[in-house]
């Protein structure tokens, strides 16, 4: 009775270790999961939806995968050149004005045509630092810095290829496969405790989901908004400027203000005239308007109750530990962790687990 | 390692498969509809004795039984014996309620439980099919207040209980249920005026003797076809929007089941 108890306890130890070392070894790929997995939610519903007329998944996925590279193709020739001439326009601009000294960089040494070529691959490609590399490769004289860039320099071209191709290739197989994944996943747990977790799963899809899909709404829609504003009221750069405004929005109470910064600086700096401040503001009040009377009541409702000053100190603690990036992801970490709290708190009461 | 997993489970779908057109509610699906159907069933083993699940639990998994035998019972006192192919569960497909008795394992079974969201989804995805399942469905439940209908001891308490039925019909319309639809809400209404002026013809014709109609059909039978057959007038084969009225119909019938069960209870309770 001992005896096996104590081989228990061993087989649970081992266990946990075996898990704590598969977390390090697949820590540097958790990344790609959550992406893929995002990446998959979103994709699924067309999957299924194409189901009904007899397409079969692998079909449909790749169909699905051919229109998106095709979506990009075109975007990359219609789209990005204009936005990549606006951010160069709006970078110079700024750093025209911010730094009268210039210094040494790949511009300044004539190289202008690396310079453009870095920045589309910038551009087409973000995440990726082609032209600070390059810069630091010519800026320093330091020869072991060099010789440290250029490693570097391909490691971040292996982690785009990486992502390039891995993030694709792990979403079909959760979209292909998911209902099979959950399938095994779920056969291994036990009688007890199998329709709890079905419940469980199904509760935190239904709250995060509806949180997720209104936070793509409202940068989507928010974006879209702020640059017709732009437009309408001549602002140069208005594509990018309405973009970064988006891209800041769900970061609660600060976005709007972060994401007005450039637009505001472009006045600032540029020929505009100062009284467009006031326009801009009124605008991009307007939209904000928007977003709160209609977006947020439609897509999300009563479903994410909490307080103003939880969510507040959230964002503030987000900013702090992880910068710009935790202010964004701070408060949907923290609800997905209140809402799993919540409800398996809730499930289990229900199913008399505890 | 995926692969193999692949193609063992591929080779025991087609089992499953087969079975699925064995279960009376997926009898009309095609081939291509049971296979994506299977895909959302999860199989599970009981011992014999085990618990599936007790009163009171949330409803959210709809099982159908395959292989053993399954024990219903409320505190100890056991209410019918569930054979292979039946299920359990119907009501909570259409209204989140707990469960309203226990079930456990009289000899070691195999269950296919599906999440009742993962059914609505497919019916919505394959609205033919989710038709057919919801009618079978809507019978069951018909068929289950026709009982209650009929148990109750022939007096004063009778009646009421038919007039409680219809009241119980007619509130079912009143609740916010879900979305809002007008359409939906329309149709609806008017097929459960239909069904409440089923249920007084036949507690008329129940009164003089024979029960069911002039074709000697059992009643939930002639019920489901009128329900048919106005939707069809109405809709014009909508399928998709028939699952949708039909899921509708099914919570209000599901809803007066479980408000005639509590009021009987509390009946009885002051009998005793």
């Amino acid at each position: 009775m001992n005896k096996s108890k104590i081989i228990k306890w061993v087989i649970t130890i081992i266990n946990l270790i075996l898990i704590v070392l598969a977390i390090l070894f697949y820590k540097s790929i958790f990344s790609y999961l959550i992406i893929s997995a995002v990446f998959a939610y979103l994709i699924a519903p067309i999957i299924d939806y194409l189901e009904i007329f007899h397409i079969p998944r692998v079909v449909s996925i790749l169909g699905v995968y051919i229109i998106i590279i095709f979506l990009i193709l075109l975007l990359m020739n219609a789209i990005i050149p204009v936005i990549v001439n606006q951010f160069n326009g709006l970078q110079k601009s700024l750093s025209h004005s911010l730094n009268e000294h210039n210094e040494l960089t790949l511009e300044s040494l004539g190289l202008g045509k690396l310079v453009k070529f870095s920045k589309k691959l910038e551009a087409k490609i973000p995440s990726f630092d082609a032209q600070q590399t390059l810069n630091s490769i010519f800026n320093d004289a330091n020869a072991k810095k060099v010789l440290n860039a250029i490693p570097q320099f391909f490691k971040s071209i292996f982690n785009i290829i990486a992502f390039i191709i891995v993030i694709p290739v792990i979403s079909f197989f959760m979209l292909r496969d998911g209902r099979l994944f959950l399938r095994i996943i779920f056969s291994k747990i036990s009688n007890r405790y199998f329709e709890f977790s079905i419940h469980l799963m199904e509760e935190i899809e239904k709250s995060f989901g509806r949180f997720f899909r209104y936070l793509l709404w409202e940068t989507l829609l928010v974006a879209i908004l702020s640059t017709i504003g732009l437009l309408i009221l001549n602002i140069p750069y208005a594509l990018v400027l309405g973009l970064i405004v988006g891209v800041a929005n769900p970061i609660k109470y600060f976005g709007p203000f972060i994401g007005a910064i450039p637009t505001m600086l472009v006045i600032l700096l540029g020929p505009t005239p100062e009284i467009y401040l006031l326009y801009v503001t009124i605008m991009f009040f307007i939209v904000q308007q928007i977003d709160s009377l209609f977006l947020f009541p439609i897509l999300i409702g009563k479903s994410m109750d909490m307080h103003p000053m939880v969510v507040l100190l959230t964002v503030i603690a987000g900013g702090y530990t992880f910068g710009i990036l935790g202010m964004l992801f701070a408060v949907p970490l923290v609800f997905l962790i209140k809402t799993i709290v919540q409800v398996s708190h809730k499930s289990l009461k229900d199913f008399e687990i505890i | 390692m995926a692969e193999k997993k692949n193609k063992k489970t591929t080779s025991k779908n087609k089992e499953y498969i087969e079975f699925l057109s064995k279960v009376n509610l997926f009898e009309n699906l095609s081939l291509f509809e049971k296979r994506n159907l299977a895909e959302y069933f999860y199989v599970r083993k009981y011992k014999a004795g085990e618990i599936v699940f007790k009163k009171g639990y949330p409803n959210v998994v709809f099982y159908i039984l395959k292989d053993g035998e399954l024990k219903v019972y409320i505190e100890n006192a056991e209410i019918r014996r569930i054979k292979p192919t039946e299920y359990i569960g119907e009501i909570g497909l259409f209204i989140d309620v707990e469960r309203t008795a226990s079930v456990s394992a009289v000899t070691d079974s195999v269950l296919l439980g599906i999440s009742k969201k993962d059914l609505e989804k497919f019916t919505l995805k394959f609205p033919r099919a989710g038709e057919d399942i919801l009618y079978k469905l809507l019978k069951i439940l018909s068929e289950n207040i026709f009982k209650m209908n009929k148990d109750l001891p022939e007096t004063d308490n009778k009646k009421s209980a038919n007039l409680l039925l219809q009241q119980i019909l007619h509130d079912g319309l009143q609740k916010p249920t879900g979305k809002k639809s007008k359409k939906i809400d329309n149709i609806t209404s008017i097929l459960n005026e239909e069904i409440i002026e089923k249920f007084v013809e036949n507690d008329r014709t129940s009164s003089s003797g024979n029960s069911g109609n002039k074709n000697g059909e059992p009643f939930q039978d002639d019920l489901l076809k009128k329900i048919r057959s106005s939707l069809e007038k109405r809709t014009k084969f909508n399928f998709r929007l028939n699952v949708k009225v039909l899921y509708k119909l099914g919570k209000i019938l599901s809803n007066s089941i479980i408000e005639m069960n509590k009021k009987f209870e509390k009946q009885e309770n002051e009998v005793l």
